[in-house]
């Protein structure tokens, strides 16, 4: 975000592919816990169970993502009815081409998560805000992506974090 | 001379301080100065840093959302009318630098820019308005959109100064409709 970042770094590649990295201009971005959940419509811990469909066309494409909720945090419209679900994510691979925003880095098969998610359409989910609705869940520790949303000094354990949610 | 030493030791101590408050300043200004961030990439055949003007040919064809070609006219408009050292020259022929639209409703970003490099030069560059978000835009609200993508398509990446136009998020105090200092900065730094 900040400082003059002036190097100069070859097209980056990931085994065989090659990554074309996007910026994005976000809407708007959640910087506390309130706000995140007074915006979405499900909150829920869980892990990327693999793609369910991919669409648009390069370089604007989509990924429909498989998301195995493992535990729900927020769900106030008592949307969910089945599981796994449907998280769309800007980005995805096609052949030997990465497309995918350089802050909202693509989900991968197996990533442990805690999502605050809006439904757009049925049974298809965003997630709210962007990359500051999209927390890391590893060893029972939970960190956001990156420092553009609710802003922690240390990992929260999983429970703090819940309770923290559940009392915003 | 116990006293002396003490006494010295205490002009010392202040003058550490005074001369610790003053890096901390400039040190501050250095940063605020330089609080804009580059892609790492630019456009080549450009003149030299520093000297007018580099001229990007952007294509603007094709369908679009009304409000999303009158947001990408005036995002041109007010990086050509500001100081930067670049122009914006809308075409309709086939350029590498394309400038479009879509509606977008399982997606957070109002605007988003793709490209292509060679690790030094663009090679291509796609710029979107999301018409899911610009259609309950105001115009100027739009205008900051667009004058944002099209940083990106120069080389610009999201900074960390307010107000700019580079400023990562739309609904927010911090981001400007017209270039801001940082935003010109960061453009003469390249070209």
């Amino acid at each position: 975000m900040s400082g003059c970042n002036q190097t100069q770094a070859p097209q980056a590649t990931k085994g065989a592919l090659t990554i074309h990295k996007a910026a994005a201009s976000w809407a708007v971005l959640y910087h506390d816990f309130k706000s995140l959940k007074q915006n979405s419509d499900l909150i829920a811990a869980g892990t990327i169970a693999g793609v369910s469909k991919m669409t648009g066309n390069p370089p604007l494409v989509f990924t429909e993502f498989i998301f195995q909720i493992s535990r729900i945090i927020w769900n106030p419209r008592q949307l969910v009815t089945n599981n796994p679900i449907i998280v769309n994510q800007t980005g995805g691979i096609v052949g030997n081409d990465l497309y995918e925003i350089s802050d909202d880095p693509l989900f991968q098969q197996g990533e442990a998560m805690i999502l605050f998610l809006q439904q757009y359409a049925p049974d298809l989910y965003k997630v709210t805000g962007g990359p500051s609705g999209r927390f890391e869940l590893h060893n029972g520790m939970v960190t956001p992506i990156n420092d553009e949303g609710v802003k922690f000094t240390t990992p929260m354990s999983e429970a703090d974090f819940t309770t923290a949610v559940t009392q915003a | 001379m116990q006293r002396f030493l003490v006494r010295t030791a205490s002009v010392c101590g202040r003058l550490t301080i005074v001369l610790g408050i003053g890096i901390a300043v400039l040190l501050f200004q250095a940063q605020a100065a330089s609080a804009y961030s580059l892609l790492g990439v630019k456009w080549g055949g450009q003149p030299s840093p520093g000297v007018c003007c580099a001229s990007l040919d952007v294509n603007l064809s094709g369908t679009f959302f009304s409000v999303d070609i009158t947001g990408w006219q005036n995002g041109v408009a007010a990086w050509n009318n500001s100081p930067a050292l670049i122009y914006y020259i809308i075409i309709t022929a086939s350029p590498p630098i394309h400038l479009s639209d879509t509606y977008a409703s399982g997606t957070s970003w109002d605007g988003i820019t793709y490209w292509g490099d060679d690790g030094q030069y663009f090679i291509w560059a796609t710029a979107y308005l999301n018409n899911y978000y610009t259609q309950n835009y105001s115009t100027s609200k739009i205008q900051g959109v667009a004058a944002h993508e099209l940083g990106h398509v120069a080389g610009l990446d999201e900074t960390g100064a307010c107000p700019a136009v580079m400023w990562h998020v739309t609904n927010s105090s911090c981001r400007a409709t017209v270039p801001q200092t940082d935003d010109i900065n960061g453009i003469d730094a390249l070209y």
